[in-house]
């Protein structure tokens, strides 16, 4: 069974959706210092979009290959090897520190004083016994957690809404395009994933459509962004956006609702989004894992296995949550800037070489 | 292989079968020694020559064959005259009167003996006569108990396989409803039956079927929950992958979805493969009710499994780790409902939970008019007295009481045993981890859930991936003007149910 190209957009959201929502509003505003920050998540999920098509593109030449497998053709296997090591790196690194951000979250709000690894540990496991389902049963889980999350962050966001002063937005481009293109530091990292494309269109029903999937993915993830970043300023004003570490979970807190089940929304809310979390976590796993085994042909299973201590060696390394972003930051800008210009490379052999898009 | 050979050959009489009366008789005298149970009824027919019945005692009719031997056979005065004409008469009569076959196969004999037919020898007769004489041995077909609707057919399996698989054509004349025969076990052969639509089921599904009950290797099937274990997907799973039910419209409906119909001899449960979480929690009342009622009911089911699964782990996780998160008087009421009780809410959460565990399945055991009282008993007093003695907080027995009221919602019985399992593991989870917990166990039931099929479909369609078109019959049930195709999720051969436009 191959994946459907609303089961793939679905994967996509997931996989990009999940730290960032709850810093973005603060890493922009300290980038660009303006509250524009809205115009740089709508320029940077364009700049993603752009990536994403070129990705899809580039492994839509090899129907049924994954990045992995279909490198070597072009590049050579020595070549095609070490990029295959770097993304798997790369992912495996993605999916630790996911791990670790929803450790840093869960003890910060929901459980504290129990023991980092205590919390990361299971959390590990039941990814694992995910990731070893493979693609089919892992897409299936993000199309349930998907309208879930989805639905209660909105939902929650609208509740928001009396909170929410709009004139804080306000003035748009005051100091300029400058601080726009500063901000886009920032929300670029957000929008980072793009690179999954070369793994997931392998499984794809119909590879033509991947850029399609990929285009509403960014669509949503976009809108996402962009209501999380214009309630929080709204509320907060770019000032006290700059002054929390976690905007959008005080955002949940600053309102009540008094009469409603729940009183207050972000261990709520938390609880819903350690789902999204998982997400990431366990499709970059996945993708790892699927390098692991393609790259130096050991079976899927060990590869799995093989990489859950270090996992969690990954995990415990960043000694606070401010490492997690600084290394995040460094792995989106390095880590994703080297994947896409190699597959840029890519893409330009393959045209040279004469590849055309397989008919189907 | 003893499966065809029917047992040993009796030591020092010749062991096959051979033109002489007096040997064979002597053959079949020598293996009543091991089976006690066959009678042998000699009498003479007309013209002085010996004739006998061989059956056993209680499982083959004998009435048809005492008016047909007696009147056809059994008159001496008769005017048959030779060998050749009497043997011409049974041959004319009894076959068409009832099954029967001729056979020298001693094994073969011997084993149809066993298993209801009546053996006829006669002097110069080297064939024995099989008739098929299978007594019914069945009940009056009852309502069926585990699954109980309001509205809709009274009538339930029984344990006859003839009775059953005549249930299902008696739903009217179906041209296309196929049933195949296959028979499993090794010590004790019994049959089973496959039903399906030739025209609706899936592709390979039948053979699927047909191969894993063929690989079943064991020497004897007692009920279909045996066929069920043996041939799911996941056997070590929560979740049961084969849907079984009592009710032969249920089978029908299922059937005309593109499922597969498994009937055992010998018991009232039908499976149906392959099954869905969602088909678990539907009814087949969901259709014969208005579309309205229907998908009200299936929402509250719905609601109900959340309900069960989950309840006593938030009221564990909130009470233990999270006070906060509820609103300051709930909060304060609940906290100040616990005071007093000696243990943390795990314990306390558990004692309740197994008692009511405890009291359900005694209530299941106990004759039919003692079983609503133990209820009363054990619901009303225990839970009271518990509370009384500042054991248990009054909440939690609202609580609890919720979950196992929730839990009978779920129509289909066996469905609701996995929820109440479950449940336990939610509430460790959650007084491990609190919130986090309840998350990381519905993490791990969605991861496992995702992993899960059956017979190739998987157990989460049609809710992932996504089917809109099914969805009109999921959650809710939509009319059914609107429900004009059968699930995609089952892939059918033939999409449309109703007006082919």
């Amino acid at each position: 069974m191959k994946l459907t190209t609303p089961q793939t957009a679905v994967l996509i959201i997931n996989y990009m959706l999940a730290t960032a929502i709850l810093v973005l509003p603060r890493t922009a505003v300290q980038e660009a210092g303006t509250p524009d920050i809205w115009i740089c998540v709508l320029l940077s999920g364009l700049l993603s979009l752009v990536f994403g098509l070129i990705l899809s593109r580039l492994s839509g030449l090899f129907p049924g290959e994954t990045v992995y497998q279909y490198a070597g053709k072009l590049i050579g296997r020595w070549p095609a090897c070490f990029f295959g090591t770097v993304m798997v790196v790369y992912f495996m690194v993605i999916s630790a520190l996911e791990a670790r951000s929803l450790q840093e979250i869960t003890s910060k709000f929901l459980l504290e004083g129990t023991p980092g690894w205590a919390i990361v540990m299971p959390f590990l496991w039941v990814g694992a016994y995910l990731v070893l389902g493979g693609i089919q049963p892992i897409s299936r889980a993000f199309d349930v957690i998907f309208p879930i999350t989805g639905l209660i962050f909105l939902a929650v966001m609208m509740l928001s809404v009396h909170v929410v002063d709009l004139h804080r937005l306000l003035p748009v481009m005051g100091q300029g395009p400058l601080p726009v293109l500063k901000g886009m530091r920032a929300t670029a990292f957000a929008f980072s994933g793009p690179e999954i494309m070369l793994i997931l269109v392998a499984f794809m029903q119909k590879p033509k459509s991947a850029g399609k999937a990929f285009a509403v993915a960014v669509g949503v993830v976009t809108l996402f962004y962009l209501i999380d970043c214009v309630m929080t300023v709204g509320t907060f004003s770019i000032d006290g956006v700059t002054a929390r570490t976690w905007p959008t979970i005080d955002l949940m807190r600053s309102f009540e609702l008094p009469g409603l089940l729940f009183e207050r929304y972000e261990s709520l809310i938390l609880a819903i989004w350690i789902m999204k979390f998982f997400s990431t976590y366990a499709l970059s796993y996945y993708a790892s894992s699927l390098g692991l085994s393609q790259l130096f042909r050991i079976p899927y299973r060990t590869a799995v296995f093989v990489q859950l201590p270090f996992l969690f060696l990954i995990n415990v390394l960043p000694a606070a949550i401010e490492d997690v972003f600084k290394i995040w930051d460094l792995l989106s800008m390095a880590g994703t800037g080297f994947i896409l210009v190699i597959a840029v490379i890519l893409l330009g052999i393959a045209a040279l070489k004469g590849i055309k898009h397989a008919q189907s | 292989m003893s499966r065809e050979s029917g047992g040993s050959a009796p030591a020092g009489v010749e062991s096959s079968w051979s033109g002489s009366y007096v040997r064979n008789m002597a053959l079949i005298r020598k293996s009543m020694e091991t089976n006690a149970d066959i009678k042998l009824r000699a009498f003479t027919i007309s013209h002085g020559r010996e004739a006998c019945l061989a059956y056993v005692d209680g499982l083959a009719d004998l009435k048809a064959i005492d008016m047909l031997l007696l009147s056809k056979l059994g008159d001496p005065t008769s005017d048959e005259g030779s060998i050749e004409n009497v043997e011409l008469a049974v041959r004319r009569t009894l076959p068409s009167i009832i099954g029967a076959a001729w056979s020298d196969d001693y094994a073969l004999i011997l084993n149809r003996i066993r298993s209801g037919s009546t053996a006829l020898l006669m002097d110069g007769l080297s064939q024995a006569l099989l008739l098929e004489t299978v007594k019914d041995q069945t009940r009056s077909l009852e309502e069926p108990i585990s699954e109980a609707v309001l509205r809709g057919p009274r009538i339930g399996f029984c344990e006859s396989l003839q009775l059953n698989t005549a249930l299902l054509r008696s739903a009217g004349e179906a041209p296309n409803m196929a049933m195949e025969k296959m028979t499993v076990g090794r010590e004790i052969r019994k049959e089973i039956m496959i039903v399906y639509m030739t025209d609706i089921v899936r592709a390979g599904l039948v053979e699927e079927v047909k191969k894993r009950i063929a690989a079943i290797d064991i020497d004897h099937l007692p009920e279909s929950g045996y066929v069920e274990q043996l041939v799911e997907d996941n056997f070590l799973s929560p979740f049961q992958q084969i849907q079984n039910t009592e009710r032969p419209d249920r089978v029908i409906a299922g059937i005309l979805e593109g499922r597969v119909g498994i009937l055992l001899d010998g018991t009232p449960f039908a499976l149906l493969a392959p099954a869905t979480f969602s088909m678990l929690i539907q009814s087949p009342e969901d259709y014969y009710d208005r579309w309205l009622p229907g998908s009200l009911i299936r929402l509250l089911r719905f609601a109900s499994v959340v309900i069960c699964l989950l309840t006593p782990a938030l009221y564990i996780a909130f009470t233990s780790f999270h006070p906060g998160l509820i609103p300051t008087k709930l909060a304060l009421s609940i906290i100040g409902a616990r005071q007093g009780v000696p243990f943390p809410s795990l314990i306390e959460t558990l004692i309740m939970e197994v008692s009511i565990e405890i009291l359900r399945e005694a209530g299941l055991r106990l004759p039919k008019p003692i079983g609503p009282a133990m209820g009363i008993v054990g619901g009303l007093i225990i839970g009271d007295a518990a509370v009384q003695a500042g054991i248990v907080s009054p909440i939690l027995v609202i609580v609890v009481a919720i979950t196992a009221i929730s839990s009978f919602v779920i129509p289909q019985y066996s469905a609701g045993i996995t929820l109440r399992i479950l449940r336990f593991a939610a509430m460790i989870c959650a007084a491990t981890f609190g919130l986090y917990g309840v998350v990381l166990f519905i993490l791990l039931l969605l991861a496992h859930l995702a992993r899960l099929e059956s017979f190739g479909v998987p157990y989460l369609s049609p809710l992932v991936p996504y089917r809109p078109r099914d969805w009109k019959d999921l959650l809710l049930r939509l009319p059914l003007p609107l429900l004009r195709k059968r699930p995609s999720f089952l892939s059918p051969q033939n999409e449309f149910r109703e007006d082919n436009g």
